[in-house]
């Protein structure tokens, strides 16, 4: 398989990612607008309501709403994309062709990850030039290709172990968020400790999440775990497809 | 070109001892050569066609195309193919699916629309083009498949149950395409139930039951056509004649069938001319394809 083949062909994967792209989106249009629509419209009448206090308000929406948007949208960004290949039987009609699955998935996986960057970039660029709020643009494009890239890279894998991508995404994000919880709080078994280190960091997720969010800090460690944890499965994602029978 | 060398493949289960699907496989398929897989259902048919795709590897034994393995000559030459089932998005449109498999396929970009456009012509759906594929039949879909399988030139070609939905029209078109494939320097596979269209197309049939092959036939060779065989005859008057003149032949209104080889039909016949039978058409009750068939798959 060809550059050529792959720069040809990722307009056509493009295509079917920009639905998916756009969830992040609309969930923060709704998760985040109908609290500052009420607000605003609950105090349309009140002399006292300082209208400059929209930017503070919608900070604090947004701070408080992106995390989630960034996360559930990755969630339903990646899963089902490659298991579906398999689920339809599209990978007979794809690996027919000289096509080898990973370039295949890597073009696929870098063209997401432009793709649902470039769909949320609008928002902290409203927000913060058309509504006034002090949010950090750049710390947002960075949280959200972190977030992409940690939960991308174990969804990759998870496709590539098992058909039911998204439940054991769910399942072991869950259960390793509920074990390093555990762990910080110190009170979980000291022989788990070594393993809960070894596991995804989706604790160190969520904090660099926030600080980019927040535009407090650049947790610089932490990123570089969370993008190498990210790229690590990735690899072992495509690794395993390469290795494992394209049907099941 | 295809060599397959005791090749085996069970599917393993957690809850089960797992199902053999294909069972000591071994057989050749050279360039030059369409070669027919006929079987019943869960015969192993699928399973071996996904190996030669290089999408399921075996268990045991070698299989190895150009001397390679299947996936590794796939992922360099790739191969014409058509599934069973068209599995594509059935909200793309004709001419973008085969917009999107040319890319795939390697055609390149000043050739593209020209190749999409020849093979719309050899499949007939010039007037479907712009049709999303849930607006089409089930046979229109298919040729749209064979529109795929036919888009680049491929030294491998494999067939999945290829006139699957297609009309009768299309089925003998189909047959014309088969005959324009066939190349010297190529191998073409078609797994069918049909056994009158592998007896047709193909040179060899590789009979296949329970994930092993019973029998291969040669059908384009004259071997087992002067063997002893089921004829049917059909006449417009005395037909009594006729059953009189081979032994164990029976009647039914004016179609007789009897057993013989083709001296004792011939010379059958003529005894049965000269006592005043009207002889219309003379063919074998069953093909020797079917007759294979029927011997060596068990009913279950």
């Amino acid at each position: 398989m060809t550059l050529a083949t792959l720069r040809a062909y990722a307009p056509w994967q493009l295509r079917e990612l920009v639905p998916r792209a756009f969830v992040s989106v609309a969930m923060f249009i709704v998760f985040a607008g109908i609290p500052v629509f009420a607000t605003m419209h609950a105090q349309r009448n009140n002399p006292d309501f300082d209208p400059n206090a929209l930017g503070k308000i919608l900070k604090m929406v947004y701070v408080g709403v992106t995390p989630l948007c960034l996360t559930l949208g990755a969630f339903l960004f990646m899963t089902r994309s490659i298991a579906e290949d398999r689920e339809r039987n599209y990978v007979r009609f794809i690996f027919s062709h000289p096509v080898s699955p990973v370039p295949f998935y890597l073009n696929r996986f870098v063209a997401g990850l432009a793709l649902f960057t470039l769909c949320f970039l609008p928002v902290p660029l409203v927000v913060r030039y058309y509504f006034g709020a002090d949010v950090p643009v750049l710390g947002t494009v960075v949280a959200k290709l972190a977030t992409l890239v940690l939960i991308g890279g174990l969804t990759t894998l998870c496709a590539a172990l098992t058909a039911k991508d998204g439940l054991a995404l769910i399942l072991v994000y869950m259960g390793t968020q509920l074990l390093q919880q555990l762990s910080a709080q110190g009170i979980l078994y000291e022989w788990l400790q070594p393993i809960v280190r070894g596991l995804p960091p989706v604790e160190s997720l969520k904090l660099v999440v926030k600080s980019l969010i927040e535009g407090t800090d650049w947790p610089v460690t932490d990123l570089v775990h969370v993008f190498g944890y990210g790229i690590g499965l990735l690899v072992a994602g495509l690794l395993v497809i390469r290795r494992a029978p394209l049907v099941r | 070109m295809i060599v397959l060398d005791n090749v085996s493949k069970t599917y393993r289960s957690w809850r089960g001892p797992g199902v053999r699907a294909v069972s000591n496989v071994t057989l050749e398929l050279k360039r030059g050569e369409v070669l027919g897989i006929a079987g019943p259902n869960g015969a192993g048919k699928s399973t071996l066609i996904a190996m030669l795709l290089g999408m399921l590897t075996p268990d045991e034994g070698e299989l190895t195309i150009d001397g390679m393995p299947p996936r590794r000559y796939v992922e360099r030459n790739g191969v014409a193919y058509l599934p069973e089932l068209m599995t594509w998005p059935l909200t793309w449109r004709s001419d973008e699916a085969l917009k999107r498999m040319a890319v795939l396929a390697g055609i390149p970009a000043e050739r593209r629309d020209a190749e999409i456009e020849r093979v719309i012509e050899a499949v007939g759906i010039g007037e479907h083009r712009r049709k999303k594929l849930k607006a089409l039949s089930k046979g229109n879909l298919q040729r749209v498949g064979l529109a795929h399988a036919l888009l680049a030139d491929r030294a491998m070609v494999i067939f999945d149950e290829p006139t699957h939905g297609l009309d009768p029209v299309w089925t003998a078109r189909f047959r014309d395409i088969v005959a324009g494939i066939r190349r010297a320097d190529r191998a073409v596979l078609i797994a069918s139930h049909n056994l009158d269209e592998l007896e047709r197309l193909c040179d060899r049939v590789a009979i296949v039951d329970r994930g092993a092959i019973q029998r291969v036939v040669e059908v384009r060779t004259d071997a087992g056509i002067t063997a002893a065989r089921r004829w049917r005859i059909r006449v417009t008057q005395a037909p009594d004649a006729v059953a009189a003149a081979f032994e164990g032949a029976t009647f039914n209104g004016m179609d007789v069938e009897c057993t013989a080889d083709v001296a004792g039909l011939n010379a059958g016949l003529a005894t049965a001319i000269n006592a005043g039978a009207l002889v219309v058409a003379v063919a074998p009750a069953e093909s020797s394809l079917e007759e294979a068939f029927r011997s060596a798959v068990t009913l279950r």
